[in-house]
């Protein structure tokens, strides 16, 4: 028996060669650029099998091949050049090979991940997939990984949601997909499909942090994102909002390296709000007033220390990395601490088999501020808002005590000294990889992947509270236990044909995500403690668990390396659709042509002008799964009557028939190189269409259920992409590099239910979706104009006078549509400059066109009854009538500014330490950076930040400007180096 | 040779750890729903079915709230004290408008008398569908489709006395009053069957029906409620005269599942008794202190109003039924059957009831006189029961002939293409 099981298992793996005695052949030489500098960390492998190496410092490598064949190919990748190949030329003795690697300013040569293992060339993709550098996220400083790749994606608009620290941050690729489902990507790290959900254990108002920003910007390798339907084949049912692939540092063959950075950033508020400097009150009486932005913000530090050791030998390498975060949020009260530590492993077992693990383990501890927010009514910015800025809020010097903010809200001081809002995290995020190249061409692979955490949120407010809802005090505990699992399987298989070179790929993907939320609270506590104990306790508890399986196929045909045609069929099946429509299935096909590289194109003049041109398109599929794992049920729900237990249908209906939400997505594009090299230029056009959108449907009420979820939506979106890239000087001493994004999106919901337009949940019954509309739109109460366009009061007459005086109070008009706050194009620019060896320049602006921000903190701010904004001044002045910021209070279109914004989101300057110096120093590589975040905001936006909202990650309470932190201005001075 | 070997044996115990990590994932994708019980796990059980009467039953209490305020707020027993109460003010302001633009289709309130309604209609028919595949002591199953069949009944009940037409098969069509209430005695009838059949387990009356709530006499009673409405006066006679003086039936709260009408009438103040209950009531009438109190309510908008006497606990019940007006069916069948001296001793047993003198012929000479007297007496006896409106129509107490129906909820109009005409 067993040698049949033996020999069955090696036939599983196709390893039926026969066994010879092999010969050795060593390999050495450098890898250099096509100005003579050095390449260290240059990739140098046997193309299809697991031997290989990198190349050092100073670019050199030695590759021990054993085993070697005639045909062997040696290749050579280096991130920013074009890869290049050599035939082994001997398979015996030594051999010396150098490379000297062209740039490759759109990086076609680069591979990326375009299932979940077939990695393929950029430039044979009919699809764009984009990849940041892992230099790219560390430069940019960030505590969050998501935030650092603000500006660095064409297409992909990533916005902080929140300036309070933890994180929460929101990326949309390629604008908006869905309406009832998060519009986050799948994010995926080292083959770990990872949760980004943004969890409100706890209602803090504004702010929920996302769950990637537990990674560690300082891990990452580089970052591909797979924007649209090209990522149907990757994730089937899961990719309509797009793929973030995330790979971390892994280790390299040779002495140990150790680097090490050190970062001491100070955060402070960018500008502040003009507050109300009347010395009068309402009844004339005089008054001092105050400007609390001063006593709630402060200037707040962030210490950041990262260590990361990796090496080893021909067999074993390993990556070992530990950051420690600590930083105080510019919110009096907040802070954040975060701890990661990364193990990643490497053991090649033999030439034909390798296994690789990589581990993390991160804990975090963030206290944020409460903000009200869409579901409360209490918190630290609220109260600001809510209150006139007269009242002294200092405690009573004798006994201590807070007084009341005079609104029943809490006083804001209060909330810093005795209030305790802590979220914490523990996570595990850990990654099985075995690869094998069974026969010549093939590979296959095999991943497991598991990432699990447990996460607590808290609310305190002690007895006695200014708060006038919590008189007795409140504490509230929730834990959020998180588990996700991933196995996949992925064959590939590279076929020659004369000029063809067919890559047949299949493969296998299984996922399931299981989540608990158990949420305990008390009341009427007793003195002094702050966990769950008091009188009126709840408890609840919610389960939560999905499981999909996938299958594909995907089929490259090239042709004379010029010409590539892709095609690919997923199939998903997925708990969370119903049992009548479970198998899903979504194909894709693309196009890539290398124009340039033609003979016709090659001879002629045409070369000059361009030396790379390729024409791209592809046309594909994909899906988005229903929110709730359990929606496609009817349920029976809890019904007492009386103190007995009964149970009725839930009102809402279920649906078998529940499918997951299906983008038809196409897109053609092209990338052109210039100027030989010097420029390079990629333009997309996307055209996008979502139907099956999941929305609430009506249900006859006479069938007993009132409501159902259905496939009934349909969306559309298109826009164009493009990314330019200059290498504008490359002297010896100066090197001037310019790069810039832009892109434009117009989604506009086409179909909802018979039902009509609905409002969205949570949003004050603001924000809108109705057909042949922007999702997600505001619609409120207008003013009144007259035939010319003068807005007037109630008896028609305009409330300005000739001079443009206000004299009247303006009429409220009937609720219409007011605003849009998806903005029309988001775009970067950046320039990193170097000047001789030891100096490097950068500066990246970020920048967001058209749109709208309902700026409600306004609203409040000239409300009569709080009225602490510099606007209703005017009116304790006399210099518009009494009563006109009561009215003009109702009149929700004043509030619709223009979201249009620039950013200077990074400045940095580098000081690479001298040679000389480092050899005292004993280390390779040192540099001193002094870096600035945030500097300056141009817009017209009245409020803190047209970055944050309200609605925090949510999918369509966006552009929602209330008592959210803004996102601070950050000086910082970081130090690195290797030895 | 010898590391040719051992690369095999690595390779296997490679492919022996994938096998096993696969075998991990399961393949399973029917996840049953640990948060709510599904149709499939209640429609097919015994604890299922009996989980239902209990939630149908709960569920019937909860509609209580629309069904008694929306006709009390119409017909003017109850007003809303604030102006800010909209939904509930469209209510008040209906009866006067000269159209039923009053109140707007989207009204909140209008699709949740209709749903919760139809919510208790679903559920009995959740009973009577998957009840005979499964296995039941006998008693214990008459007395289960005995009160899903007088729920059914009462919910149209509700239903027929708010809107001109209701559908009595889920929807697919709409009936006028005449044939609802036959498919309502239909129902009633057919559930005396069940419980006089059958000699009812004390594992249903003691662990299933709602504590004091007597059955067979709230057939009865229901019977001779509807059959009355229906016009049926002798059968609705009869009804009553198999009523024992002694009976009653209440919905019972308690617990989390608390009456609506504490908050209401006494905790937010949302209604209180027009003044016209307290300003026109015969002197020396014990009821009008027995359902309202002296102190008035700030007119916020609205008429003055007095708060009311009754529900002054979460856990008060709400009478099904009641002996007064039991005894003013018959008072109202014998009148309208012309029999009115028995009419006027039936007026006086609850004229007696209420410390009032008694009437004789000599007072109540004529058949309209007498059928005012009973119209007086329901509005005094049966305050905030939900019956008043309808009295008000079959008594010709209201002028406006365009509202006395409510209006079709929007959703219903929107999901439903054979919804009839707004009245």
């Amino acid at each position: 028996m067993r040698p049949t099981i033996r020999s069955l298992l090696l036939s599983l793996l196709f390893i039926s060669s026969p066994l010879v005695a092999r010969a050795q052949v060593v390999i050495a030489g450098r890898v250099l650029d096509n100005g003579g500098k050095a390449l260290p960390g240059a990739q140098v492998l046997i193309d299809g099998t697991t031997v290989g190496t990198v190349a050092v410092d100073n670019g050199g490598y030695r590759l021990v091949v054993n085993s070697p064949r005639a045909g062997m190919v040696l290749l050579v990748r280096a991130l920013g050049y074009k890869p290049a190949r050599q035939t082994l030329t001997q398979v015996t003795g030594s051999m010396s090979q150098d490379f000297r690697l062209i740039p490759d300013v759109l990086r076609l040569g680069e591979v990326v991940v375009t299932s979940a293992r077939g990695e393929t060339e950029r430039s044979t993709l009919g699809a764009t997939i984009a990849t940041v550098g892992g230099d790219e996220i560390s430069r940019a400083n960030t505590v969050q990984v998501d935030a650092a790749l603000s500006g660095k994606v064409s297409g992909a608009l990533v916005q902080q949601m929140s300036g309070q620290p933890g994180g929460g941050t929101s990326i949309r690729i390629r604008g908006l997909s869905t309406i009832s489902r998060s519009a986050e990507p799948l994010y995926i790290v080292d083959g770990v499909i990872v949760d980004n959900s943004s969890p409100t254990l706890i209602d803090v108002g504004g702010y929920s942090s996302n769950r990637l920003s537990d990674l560690d910007p300082n891990e990452i390798d580089h970052i591909e994102i797979v924007k649209g339907a090209a990522a149907a084949a990757l994730y089937g049912s899961r990719a309509n909002d797009g793929v973030v692939q995330i790979f971390t540092k892994r280790g390299h063959s040779g002495a140990l390296r150790t680097s090490f950075r050190t970062t001491f950033e100070s955060d402070n508020i960018e500008h502040k709000i003009p507050v109300n400097e009347a010395p009068v009150k309402e009844d004339g009486s005089p008054v001092t007033r105050y400007d609390y932005q001063d006593v709630l913000f402060q200037t707040a530090p962030r210490f950041s220390n990262t260590l990361s050791l990796s090496g080893g030998d021909d067999k074993n390498t390993f990556f070992l990395s530990g950051t420690a975060e600590q930083q105080k949020g510019i919110l009096k009260s907040t802070d954040y601490r975060r701890q990661n530590i990364r193990l990643n492993l490497d053991r090649t077992i033999n030439d034909r088999l390798k296994v690789g693990v990589s581990t993390a383990y991160i804990t975090s501890k963030a206290n944020v501020a409460p903000n009200a927010g869409l579901t409360n009514s209490f918190g630290l910015l609220t109260s600001f808002f809510f209150m006139p800025n007269y009242i002294n809020l200092n405690p009573d010097p004798v006994t201590g005590v807070y007084p009341s903010q005079g609104l029943g809200l809490a006083n804001p001081l209060d909330i810093i000294a005795n209030w305790h809002t802590p979220q914490s995290i523990d996570r595990f995020i850990g990654g099985l990889n075995f690869t094998a190249f069974p026969i010549a061409g093939m590979t296959a692979s095999y991943r497991f992947g598991f990432d699990g955490y447990t996460e607590n949120a808290q609310l305190f407010v002690p007895r006695g509270s200014t708060a006038a809802q919590f008189p007795t005090g409140i504490s509230t505990s929730s834990t959020d236990r998180s588990r996700l699992v991933n196995s996949d399987i992925d064959v590939s298989y590279v076929m020659n044909a004369g000029v063809l070179k067919f890559t047949h790929g299949v493969g296998m993907n299984w996922q399931r995500q299981q989540v608990d939320v158990v949420t305990a609270s008390a009341r009427d506590l007793a003195l002094f403690t702050q966990t769950v104990q008091g009188s009126q306790p709840t408890a609840t508890e919610g389960r939560d668990e999905r499981r999909t399986l996938g299958f594909y196929g995907q089929e490259q045909i090239g042709v004379s390396d010029r010409l590539f045609l892709t095609g690919s069929l997923r199939s998903d099946a997925s708990s969370a659709f119903g049992s009548e429509v479970r198998q899903q299935w979504f194909p894709k096909v693309g196009a890539s042509l290398k124009v340039s590289d033609y003979d016709f194109w090659r001879g002629s003049s045409l070369a000059r002008l361009a030396n790379t041109l390729r024409l791209r398109g592809a046309y594909g599929y994909s899906g988005g799964q229903p929110a709730g794992s359990f929606d496609r049920l009817s349920n029976y729900v809890f019904k007492a009557n009386g103190t007995r237990s009964g149970v009725i249908n839930s009102t809402q209906a279920g649906n078998e028939q529940l499918k997951p939400e299906r983008a038809r997505e196409y897109e053609l594009g092209t990338d052109l190189e210039v100027l030989e090299g010097r420029a390079g230029i990629e333009l997309t056009y996307f055209n996008k269409k979502i139907t099956d959108l999941i929305l609430p449907k009506s249900v006859d009420p006479t069938t007993g259920f009132i409501s159902q979820l259905a496939n009934v939506g349909v969306l559309e979106n298109h826009g164009i992409e493009g990314l330019l890239k200059l290498f504008i000087l490359r002297g010896s001493t100066v090197t001037w590099n310019m790069s810039g994004t832009y892109a434009t999106n117009s989604p506009k919901v086409t179909k909802v239910s018979s039902g009509g337009a609905f409002f969205i949940p949570e949003s004050f019954n603001i924000i809108r979706v109705d057909s042949g509309e922007a999702p997600g739109h505001f619609f409120g109460t207008t003013y009144v104009r007259d035939a010319s366009g003068n807005i007037v009061d109630a008896a028609g007459k305009p409330i300005k006078d000739a001079s443009g005086k206000i004299v009247g109070i303006p009429a409220i008009g009937p609720r219409k549509i007011i605003g849009n706050p998806n903005p029309n194009a988001y775009w970067s620019f950046i320039n990193d400059v170097g000047v001789g060896k030891s100096l490097s320049f950068r500066a990246q602006f970020d920048g967001v066109q058209g749109g709208e921000i309902f700026n409600f903190d306004r609203r409040l701010l000239e409300t009569p009854a709080f009225g602490s904004g510099a606007a209703y001044a005017d009116e304790l002045n006399g210099l518009v009538p009494k009563g006109y910021f009561q009215a003009r209070r109702s009149i929700f279109e004043e509030y619709i500014e223009h979201q249009t914004w620039v950013k200077l989101r990074e400045v940095a300057v580098t000081w690479s330490l001298p040679e000389g110096l480092l050899g005292r120093l004993g280390t390779h590589g040192a540099a001193l950076t002094l870096s600035g975040r945030n500097l300056k905001t141009w817009t017209d936006f009245q409020g803190w930040d047209p970055e944050t909202n309200a609605g925090a990650q949510r999918t369509l309470v966006r552009g929602f400007a209330f008592a959210t932190p803004p996102i601070p201005r950050s000086y910082a001075l970081t130090f690195t180096t290797n030895f | 040779m010898k590391f040719q070997i051992n690369d095999r044996r690595a390779t296997l115990r490679m492919v022996a750890a994938v096998l096993a990590l696969m075998s991990v994932s399961a393949c399973k994708l029917d996840i049953s729903n640990p948060n709510a019980a599904t149709a499939q796990g209640v429609l097919t059980s015994v604890a299922g079915i009996r989980a239902l009467a209990v939630g149908m039953q709960g569920r019937l209490s909860f509609s209580m709230d629309e069904n008694l305020y929306i006709p009390a707020v119409v017909s003017g027993e109850l007003g809303t004290t604030s102006i800010t109460q909209s939904t509930q003010r469209e209510y008040q302001n209906f009866p006067t408008a000269s159209s039923n633009s009053a109140i707007s289709e989207t009204n909140v309130d209008l699709l949740d008398i209709w749903a919760k309604n139809y919510g208790t209609v679903k559920t009995a028919n959740d009973i009577l569908d998957n009840i005979d595949a499964l296995s039941f002591a006998p008693g214990t199953k008459a007395g289960l489709v005995g009160l899903a069949k007088i729920y059914q009944a009462w919910s149209y009940g509700f239903l027929i006395e708010a809107f001109e037409k209701i559908s009595i098969d889920g929807g697919a069509t709409f009936v006028d009053r005449p044939a609802a209430f036959a498919q309502i005695l239909s129902l009633l009838a057919s559930a005396k069957t069940d419980v006089t059949g059958t000699t009812l387990t004390t594992d249903f009356t003691g662990s299933i029906l709602s504590p004091n709530f007597d059955m067979l006499n709230t057939i009865r009673a229901l019977q001779a409620r509807y059959s009355l409405a229906a016009g049926n006066y002798a059968d609705a006679l009869s009804f009553a005269n198999e009523i024992p003086a002694a009976a009653s039936a209440v919905i019972t709260f308690g617990g989390a599942d608390i009456n609506p009408f504490n908050n209401y009438f006494h905790g937010q103040k949302f209604y209180g008794a027009i003044s016209t209950f307290r300003a026109n009531a015969e002197p020396g009438d014990t009821r009008v202190d027995k359902f309202t109190k002296s102190n008035s309510f700030a007119p916020l908008g609205g008429a003055t109003t007095f708060e009311t006497n009754i529900f002054s606990s979460d856990g008060d019940p709400i009478p099904a039924w009641s002996q007064d007006e039991v005894t003013l069916i018959r008072a109202e069948a014998l009148a309208r059957l012309n029999r009115l001296p028995e009419a006027i001793d039936q007026i006086n047993i609850v004229r007696a009831r209420a410390s009032l003198p008694a009437k004789t012929a000599a007072t109540l000479s004529t058949q309209a006189a007498v059928l005012d007297e009973i119209f007086t007496q329901r509005t005094y006896s049966l305050f905030v029961t939900g019956l008043h409106w309808a009295d008000e129509r079959r008594f010709g107490k209201i002028a406006l002939a365009k509202v006395r129906y409510l209006p079709y909820p929007f959703t219903v109009r929107a999901t439903n293409p054979g919804t009839p005409a707004n009245p």
